[in-house]
Formats: structure tokens, C-alpha cells, sequence
């Protein structure tokens, strides 16, 4: 019993039925066709989850290199060629990974270059690179297009929340190391009051509120006089010196 | 045995006689002390009961000691309640002792003893003097201070310096004499001045019985001068005082001055009226002198309390829990 | 009837007014001659100085124009009656809590005599702490 086809893709795609090789293709080619963002060329358009839920995401659907050589590359990123195979590479000359197809591209395997043919990558990370394929002012175009605000902007966004979760982190720890050196008896440890420091409870002389020996308590408390007027004055005085 | 006794006293005898050769030992005093009783009541041997003669000394290679004291008898002595004392005709001497001149001590005690009778002499004058040790104290003092208070300020600038910094100073004041070092340099001399002569002052002060010279005010000193002079002049004391109560109101000071003071206790002392219960119908008993109540109430004999009322005045009657009858005395 | 009780002016007065008095208890009244309870309490001790002239001195202050020692002596009753003797603050067990001032106005002329003489006869005796013959807590709560 033939499903239509709209159907048979949405039901394989919940994994309900098994699909066979020609319809995965099918349904591939019909999610190429269909399942793009159409702000991708809008260099100020960043796919938010609503473009993905909608269109679905552009590195799950599409793995085609070809398509992805059109896109911009991450800052960092650079195309080189490459002198033995002849094909060309990715190379980020920032963490000196490299990937022979596009960094954006899921089915790319980014990883550390490997020196088998004992020649290596004799340029260092961040260093002008040595390009025969791109003439120097296409080689500012591609560094330029790296460089594109829309990206720029994407990567600082991330920075800035991977500072801000570890200053979180930072003070997360700090916060736990205080409660640690907390006295269990300090009221601190216990009640809401706020940790106290070396001057805390120490009575100042301005801020003494009765002429009374605050620290009679007890049977001492209704026992103790007053200073005598001269001594009030005197104390007044001192106070406002 | 009557022999026995001769020689304990031919060897105390002879023990006193060497007291006086100038042979001493720690426990000569103790022992001229008690000899003459000791003496009188000495245990006499037929007194004691049931002694055995010796029989034989040793029975193999056990010597038998006989059942009597008569071993006990030659190195002491019994008295009558039974008490053994022991000779000392062998003591310890101190050899020290036998350097002392005897007689040289005798005459110091002597000297101490009539410096003491001197001093007590001297006590009366010193008495009179007071007054004026204190005035010249009040001179020195500020008012409001305490002779403690006086000590520090006019020690306290050169005392409260760490040596540190006086060290410094002293460089520095070395280094440029100006004049105005020179006059803080009097005038702290001046202060040193005073510091003593009040440091002296206080100290008679204390020599002569007022221990709270150090705390007492400038105020409370005058106030002790001013009493102290009044009770010359005129012989008043607290009863006067007491007089100005019970005159009441109406009465002027000087008649309360002039109160004699030849006035029985009995009529000075506030009196009081009791009664057990706090009704307008209860019976009244009093009045009764304030010694009289603090001893009852002191005796437990008012219980959970009466209620008093002093005699010279209409009013309501105060629980006597609340009262302090020791303050009417 | 509080202009008949002598006025101190300022603090230096409070401290000279105590400190000139030798032998005599001085009662001082802080508060504010217009309010009500103090001038009730006025009445009471205008009416008794002149039977304890003998033994206590009355003084009044207004503490609005002499704030010194509102702060040190906890004046904040409309109406505030403090001991001393010999420039020292006697204090009184009224049964009330505070024994360090009457802070109500007083009833009864009587009652207020034998307090002040109950004042005068135990700091005499150095007592810093005198009882009252009346207990007041049933009467007056905090």
C-alpha cells in the first residue's frame, strides 16, 4: 500500500516506518529543496530556532560540500591549498585545527593537523599565510569575508557568555569557599543576618545612644546610673571633636 | 622511779640554763612555754596499771621487751592525761643562732615598740592636718577631677609617650632649642612639681585612714573639708539633720541648725504606725521607733510585710517590703 | 504654675546646678512646660518644694532648649523626673522597670515627698539605688 510521499516522509521522519535507499533521497532531496532558510543569503540573518523548527536546521539537512564552499567561513577560517593532494583544505589559524571540508559543514571532521609526511604545517597560527591559489586581494576578500559582522557578532556572543558563565562559576566558587570558612556559631551560619567583620558589635563612641553601661545585662540591667550632667557634656563634646 | 623524775628535771634544768648561755634552738620559745605546766602534772609511774616487771631479755634470738614504760620514762615523760613527751636534750641547733646577740634584739623590740607608741602620738596632729592636705590638694586639683584624674594630667604628657618617640623628641628639641621647647620643657617641670607634691599629699592622705583619696572628686573633697571644718566650729553632726525632718516644712534652716543636740536618740528617730492589713478599720499599733521596725522586719516578725505609716505625717500606709527602715535610723 | 521652678537654661546650668548642691538632693523635671503632663507634675512639685526645702532642690528643664542630654538620658517621655546627689545619678526602684527616672506625673503630693525624702536618706547612706515606698507597676505599664 503506496503512502504518499508527504506522508511516508513525515512518518519516517518520526521513525515510524523504515525507508529504503531511493526514498531517503527522495525525502533528502525534498528537504533540500524545501527545507532551506531563504534569509541564508541575507548576510545580516542569523537563523534563529524558530528558522530551524521551520525550515529545518541547513547543517542537518544539507551536507553538501558545495554548498557549503558558498558560505562564509568562521573568522579564522581559511581555505588553503594543499601541496601533495592538490585539493585544498580548511585551516583556522587561530587554534591550528584543519578540516578538509567546510568547518561549518556537520560531516567535517575538524582536527589537529597530523605531520605523516614530515613536512607539516611550518606556518604558525596567525601568521600571514603563503597562498599560490589566492592572489593578495582575494586573499583580503577571504579574510574580509571571514571577518563578516553577521559572524563576528555571533562569535562575540558567545565569548561573552563563556566569560559570563565563568565569572559565574568564579563567584559560584568563591561563595562556597566563604561558606566554608564560616564559624558555625557565627550567627551568620544560622539566621539571616548579614557576616560581620572585625569592627562589627564594637561599640562607637558617637554611636552610643544612652549615657547607660550598654553591657550591664541581668540583674545588672536596672542598676545602672547615669553619668552625671558634667560627665554628659563632657562625653558630647568628645563626641563632636 | 621518783629517780627517773629527778633527772628529767636536771636535764630540763639544765636545758633552761643553757637557753640562757646563749645556746639557742627553733623550739626553745615553745619549750619554756609549756614546762611549767608539764612539771606540775607529770604522770607519776604508780599511777599506771598493770605494769610487769622484766622477766628475761631474750628467749633464743628474740629479745622480749617487758610490759611496762619504764624504757618510755628514761627518753621522756608522761603527763597526767597521758600525753608522752619526748626530751629534747638532744636538738637540732641552729648553728646560725648561736651568732645572735640576744641581748642587741631585746633592745631593738624594745626601740619598735616605743617608735610605735610615738607614731600613735603622732596620729592625733595628723588627724588636725587633714583638712589642710586635702585644701592643698584642692588647689592643685580642676574641678571635677579626681586625684587619679590630677596624676595623669600632670604626668600624663611626659608618662604616655612611648620611649620611641620620646626618644625623637629629644633629638629633635636637641636639634633647634627654640624657646617654645624650652617653655614646654618648663612648664612640664612645673607639672612634675605638682605631680609630686600631689602624689605626696594623697599618699598622707592615705597614711591618715581616707583610702578613697585616689577616686574621690575635687567636689566630694571640698565637700569633706567644708564637713570637717563645721564639725569643729560647731559640733553638729547628722542628728541636726535628722532635727530638720522632724521640724518639717514651717521650720527655717537656722532653727534646724540650732536643734540641741542633747535630744535623745528616741525623739530624733523617725517613728511609725502599723497596722497588718491595708482596711481603714484596722487597728493601728506605734509608733515605734525605726530601730524597733528594722529589728522586726528584720526578725521576719512583720511575715509578708505590714503597712507602715510615719507618725509625723497623714498619708496612706506603704507596704513595709518597700521600706528601708535602716535609712531612718 | 512651672514658671515658680527655677529654669536651667543649658547644660553648663544642669551640670552647676548639681554640682553647687552639697548637701541636697536635686530633683530635675525634663520636659516641656506646655505639655500636659508636665504640667501636672509641676503642680506636684511647685506644691512640695517648700516642705522638702530642707533636704531636696527642684529644677526644671526644657529639653527642646537644652537637647545635651536627651541622647545620654534616654528622654523621650513627655515627662521626665531624675535624682541626683552630690553630682551622681540616684536611682530609684519604682517597680515600674526603670529605675532611672519617674517618666509619668505623679498624683499625690505625699507620695512624691517620700520619694524624694526615701532619695535623699539613702544616697546619704551611699546607696546609688533607693526603693520607693509605693510600687508603681500595677498602676503605671510600660
Amino acid at each position: 500500500m503506496p503512502l504518499p510521499a508527504a506522508l511516508q516522509a513525515r512518518l519516517a521522519k518520526r521513525g515510524l516506518i523504515k525507508t529504503d535507499e531511493p526514498e531517503k533521497e527522495n525525502t533528502d532531496a525534498n528537504q533540500v529543496s524545501s527545507g532551506k532558510c531563504p534569509n541564508t543569503s541575507n548576510p545580516y540573518h542569523e537563523c534563529s530556532e524558530y528558522c530551524r523548527k521551520r525550515w529545518g536546521s541547513p547543517a542537518e539537512t544539507n551536507t553538501n560540500e558545495a554548498h557549503y564552499q558558498q558560505m562564509m567561513l568562521p573568522p579564522g577560517w581559511f581555505l588553503v591549498p594543499d601541496n601533495t593532494s592538490g585539493a585544498s583544505y580548511y585551516w583556522n589559524t587561530m587554534t591550528n585545527q584543519v578540516s578538509w571540508l567546510h568547518p561549518l559543514n556537520p560531516k567535517a571532521q575538524i582536527t589537529n593537523p597530523v605531520m605523516s609526511d614530515g613536512r607539516g604545517h611550518e606556518v604558525m597560527p596567525n601568521t600571514a599565510i603563503p597562498s599560490p591559489l589566492v592572489g593578495s586581494d582575494e586573499r583580503e576578500q577571504v579574510l574580509n569575508i571571514g571577518k563578516h559582522p553577521s559572524l563576528v557578532k555571533g562569535s562575540q556572543k558567545k565569548m561573552q557568555a563563556a566569560v559570563k558563565r565563568k565569572q559565574q562559576e568564579q563567584e559560584a566558587r568563591a561563595r562556597k569557599k566563604k561558606m566554608d570558612d564560616l564559624d558555625p556559631l557565627d550567627p551568620a551560619a544560622y539566621s539571616d543576618v548579614p557576616r560581620g567583620t572585625w569592627s562589627t558589635g564594637l561599640v562607637d563612641k558617637g554611636d552610643a545612644k544612652t549615657g547607660v553601661d550598654t553591657t550591664a545585662n541581668g540583674p545588672l540591667f536596672q542598676q545602672r546610673p547615669y553619668p552625671s550632667p558634667g560627665e554628659v557634656l563632657r562625653r558630647n563634646a568628645a563626641i563632636k571633636s | 622511779m621518783s629517780s627517773q623524775k629527778k633527772v628529767t628535771f636536771a636535764e630540763e634544768n639544765e636545758e633552761k640554763s643553757g637557753r640562757f648561755k646563749g645556746k639557742h634552738s627553733l623550739d626553745s620559745d615553745e619549750e619554756s612555754d609549756g614546762q611549767g605546766e608539764d612539771e606540775g602534772n607529770l604522770l607519776d609511774e604508780d599511777d599506771i596499771e598493770g605494769q610487769e616487771e622484766a622477766t628475761i631479755d631474750h628467749e633464743g634470738e628474740v629479745t622480749i621487751t617487758p610490759f611496762n614504760l619504764r624504757e618510755e620514762m628514761e627518753e621522756g615523760h608522761f603527763d597526767s592525761a597521758g600525753n608522752y613527751f619526748v626530751k629534747k636534750s638532744k636538738e637540732i641547733r641552729d648553728e646560725w643562732l648561736d651568732g645572735v646577740d640576744w641581748q642587741k634584739i631585746d633592745e631593738r623590740a624594745g626601740k619598735i615598740e616605743k617608735e610605735k607608741d610615738d607614731e600613735q602620738f603622732e596620729d592625733a596632729p595628723d588627724e588636725i592636718n587633714k583638712t589642710t592636705t586635702m585644701k592643698s590638694i584642692l588647689e592643685i586639683l580642676k574641678p571635677g577631677e579626681t586625684v587619679l584624674k590630677g596624676l595623669k594630667r600632670l604626668g600624663g604628657k611626659t608618662q604616655t609617650q612611648s620611649s620611641a618617640s620620646r626618644k625623637w623628641k629629644t633629638k629633635r628639641t636637641k636639634l633647634d632649642e627654640s624657646a617654645e621647647t624650652k617653655d614646654s620643657v618648663e612648664t612640664t617641670s612645673e607639672n612634675k612639681d605638682l605631680l609630686l607634691k600631689l602624689t605626696g599629699l594623697a599618699d598622707d592622705l592615705l597614711q591618715a585612714g581616707v583610702f578613697s583619696v585616689y577616686q574621690d572628686t575635687y567636689e566630694k573633697l571640698a565637700y569633706r573639708v567644708k564637713e570637717i571644718e563645721k564639725e569643729k566650729v560647731e559640733a553638729l553632726d547628722d542628728d541636726a539633720l535628722e532635727a530638720a525632718f522632724q521640724q518639717g516644712s514651717g521650720e527655717t534652716s537656722s532653727a534646724s541648725v540650732e536643734a540641741p543636740k542633747e535630744t535623745s536618740v528616741d525623739d530624733d528617730e523617725t517613728k511609725w504606725y502599723y497596722k497588718w492589713k491595708n482596711d481603714d478599720d484596722a487597728e493601728t499599733f506605734g509608733p515605734f521607733g525605726s530601730t524597733q521596725m528594722l529589728d522586726w522586719s528584720n526578725e521576719g516578725y512583720f511575715g509578708n510585710g505590714v503597712w507602715v505609716r510615719k507618725s509625723n505625717q497623714s498619708g496612706d500606709f506603704y507596704n513595709s517590703k518597700r521600706i528601708d527602715f535602716e535609712l531612718y535610723i | 504654675m512651672s514658671y515658680v521652678l527655677q529654669h536651667l537654661h543649658n547644660g553648663w546650668q544642669v551640670d552647676q546646678a548639681i554640682l553647687v548642691e552639697e548637701d541636697k538632693a536635686v530633683v530635675i523635671r525634663f520636659g516641656h512646660d506646655w505639655d500636659p503632663q508636665c504640667m501636672k507634675m509641676d503642680e506636684i512639685l511647685y506644691g512640695i518644694a517648700d516642705k522638702v526645702k530642707n533636704f531636696a532642690v527642684f529644677y526644671v528643664v526644657d529639653i527642646s532648649e537644652v537637647p545635651d542630654f536627651n541622647k545620654m538620658y534616654e528622654l523621650y517621655d513627655p515627662c521626665t523626673v531624675m535624682f541626683f546627689y552630690r553630682n551622681k545619678h540616684i536611682m530609684i526602684d519604682l517597680g515600674t522597670g526603670n529605675n532611672n527616672k519617674i517618666n509619668w506625673a505623679l498624683e499625690d503630693k505625699q507620695e512624691m515627698i517620700d520619694i524624694v525624702e526615701t532619695v535623699y536618706r539613702g544616697a546619704r547612706k551611699g546607696r546609688g539605688l533607693v526603693i520607693s515606698p509605693k510600687d508603681y507597676s500595677t498602676k503605671y505599664r510600660y
